[in-house]
């Protein structure tokens, strides 16, 4: 079931290829830990950024990349700002790339930089065609001058502009039918939203194009009391709630079993707790293949 | 209805500087305030800030604790935004903005502490290069040396203040001294920082070896710096510096005018 998938440019352009298995966010407080003990996950994601200087970061990355497979995730690209791409941040990703290699290259719905400020959060765009002219055309220019296809995110949000005119999950597919990319499916996120905004989690992920997906994150979140009401905080801090397992369990219903990662970002745990989710998405993904060959068969 | 780039610019002053109005007929409000919404991509701007400057400025958080340490740099985020996507290099005006920081204007080696962090940093997250083969200087013809130029390693940094700063520095490492008291006038340091099997190492240095550091360094020929350090100490033993230096692992590359 090894990147079954995976379409074929991607997998041709690594020898190294995600498998259709869980992975782990890695993050410094893990790197000897991980470099140690070699825990059984498929693969390994880090966040480009962290790793465009040399010395410690890129050694431990080096070190654990001679064992597991990669993907790249950038924060910082502000694919959806109204304005130039960084090209000198496009060109440490792609110096990085040809470092280490990574089977999948990533980025987020959202934009980070406005008047040259870099605001360090995904900030959510309107959704407008002017919006989406805007990200596919900064979409194209990444993947033209990284040579290779990338996958967009799906972001969390806490709120809604008055004059989108698009249903995200329309405005998400679309992006990939016009530029070729892939999408990362963030299950958490879907979630985080759905409960924000209130629309239908199921139908948003109904929306996906099933062969454009290649990859989906799972994290914990908050849930903030503003008022009377509740707004959920994509925070990374804590264990994949029940109610994101099941929609993920209904994502690869759809989708058949898709490399997956957990992710944890503060209030992060020791190694055993983060590779137990990636074991229990593990077991989601083995029932989605029994099922995907039960149809087959 | 506005642009995306006037939406992005405000959207911007708001998480900044708290300029939420212009956003109130944008933002759907869905049982929640617009500005309670806003106020989550700030507090994520802000938090997330924090935590890096956290990180990048361990000491000078110890010296000031913790909580003043989060109102100095909620200005020093307002006033200084980071302007690159890349977190690492956020922070390299911080001590400039200590130095102008009326609150802390009585600890006058607080911004020199930032500094010294800051290069510690930098010299954590410089680019790998190879050091200089010191067979390549040593098959150089000797009359040629005063001409000879030479790339410092990226992460080498040249480190210079009127206070203890690398002592202060020691004592707030993990397992660190913090016992005995250190007197801010007890003199000053010179420091070359580097990394040497990915740890930060300090040198420290006197005078002469400063000033014939920074001159090549600073790309000055051989003999150029020898006379700058010749100049405060008439004893300067530029060999054994030169053979130490290249020891080290100080520089990356040279050249020869000559060759």
């Amino acid at each position: 079931m090894t990147a079954a998938t995976a379409s074929p440019d991607v997998a041709a352009r690594s020898a190294d290829p995600i498998p259709a298995r869980a992975g782990i966010g890695l993050r410094h407080h893990h790197y000897r830990a991980v470099i140690e003990s070699r825990p059984p996950v498929g693969w390994l994601e880090v966040h480009s950024e962290n790793y465009f200087g040399g010395g410690r970061p890129l050694a431990f990355l080096e070190a654990a990349r001679a064992h597991y497979p990669l993907s790249l995730h950038g924060v910082g690209l502000s694919l959806g700002t109204d304005g130039p791409l960084d090209r000198d941040h496009l060109a440490r990703i792609k110096a990085l790339i040809e470092r280490v290699q990574p089977a999948l290259v990533s980025e987020h719905v959202s934009w980070s930089i406005a008047g040259g400020v870099y605001l360090n959060d995904l900030l959510p765009l309107p959704y407008t065609e002017e919006a989406l002219q805007v990200i596919c055309d900064h979409v194209r220019e990444t993947q033209d001058f990284l040579g290779r296809r990338i996958l967009v995110e799906n972001p969390s949000s806490y709120l809604q502009f008055a004059h989108s005119t698009i249903p995200e999950c329309d405005f998400v597919a679309e992006i990939s039918r016009r530029t070729g990319c892939g999408l990362l499916l963030d299950v958490n996120n879907v979630y985080v939203s759905a409960c924000n905004h209130g629309f239908d989690a199921h139908g948003y992920i109904e929306a996906m194009p099933r062969e454009a997906v290649q990859e989906i994150h799972l994290a914990g979140h908050a849930v903030r009391e503003i008022g009377e009401a509740t707004l959920r905080i994509d925070d990374h801090g804590s264990a994949v709630c029940d109610a994101v397992w099941q929609l993920y369990a209904a994502a690869l219903a759809r989708l058949g079993p898709v490399p997956t990662l957990i992710e944890w970002d503060s209030n992060v745990p020791e190694l055993p707790v983060l590779v137990a989710e990636a074991v229990t998405a593990d077991g989601f993904l083995a029932k989605a293949a029994e099922a995907r060959s039960a149809v087959a068969a | 209805m506005p642009s995306l780039r006037e939406l992005q610019g405000a959207l911007a002053g708001s998480v900044l500087r708290n300029m939420d109005a212009p956003l109130a007929a944008v933002v759907r409000a869905d049982g929640i305030a617009f500005d309670g919404r806003l106020q989550v991509y700030r507090n994520n701007t802000f938090s997330s800030l924090t935590a890096a400057l956290k990180d990048s400025f361990p000491v000078v958080c110890q010296l000031v604790d913790e909580r003043f340490f989060g109102y100095a740099v909620q200005e020093y985020i307002r006033t200084c935004p980071p302007r690159a996507p890349r977190l690492a290099e956020y922070g390299a005006d911080f001590a400039d903005f200590l130095t102008g920081f009326e609150p802390v204007r009585h600890l006058a080696y607080l911004p020199d502490v930032a500094r010294l962090e800051w290069a510690v940093n930098t010299a954590y997250h410089a680019t790998d290069a190879p050091t200089l083969d010191p067979a390549r200087i040593a098959a150089v013809p000797q009359e040629r040396y005063p001409l000879l130029t030479f790339t410092p390693h990226p992460a080498v940094q040249l480190f210079e203040s009127e206070f203890p700063v690398d002592r202060i520095w020691q004592a707030h490492q993990p397992g660190g001294d913090l016992e005995t008291t250190i007197d801010v006038s007890s003199g000053g340091c010179r420091l070359l920082i580097d990394r040497h099997d990915q740890d930060i190492r300090f040198l420290t240095l006197d005078a002469a070896g400063f000033a014939l550091a920074s001159a090549l360094c600073g790309a000055r020929a051989l003999q150029e710096a020898y006379e700058k350090a010749a100049a405060i100490d008439g004893a300067f033993d530029l060999i054994a510096a030169l053979s130490m230096h290249l020891a080290r692992g100080t520089f990356a590359d040279f050249a020869d005018p000559a060759a």
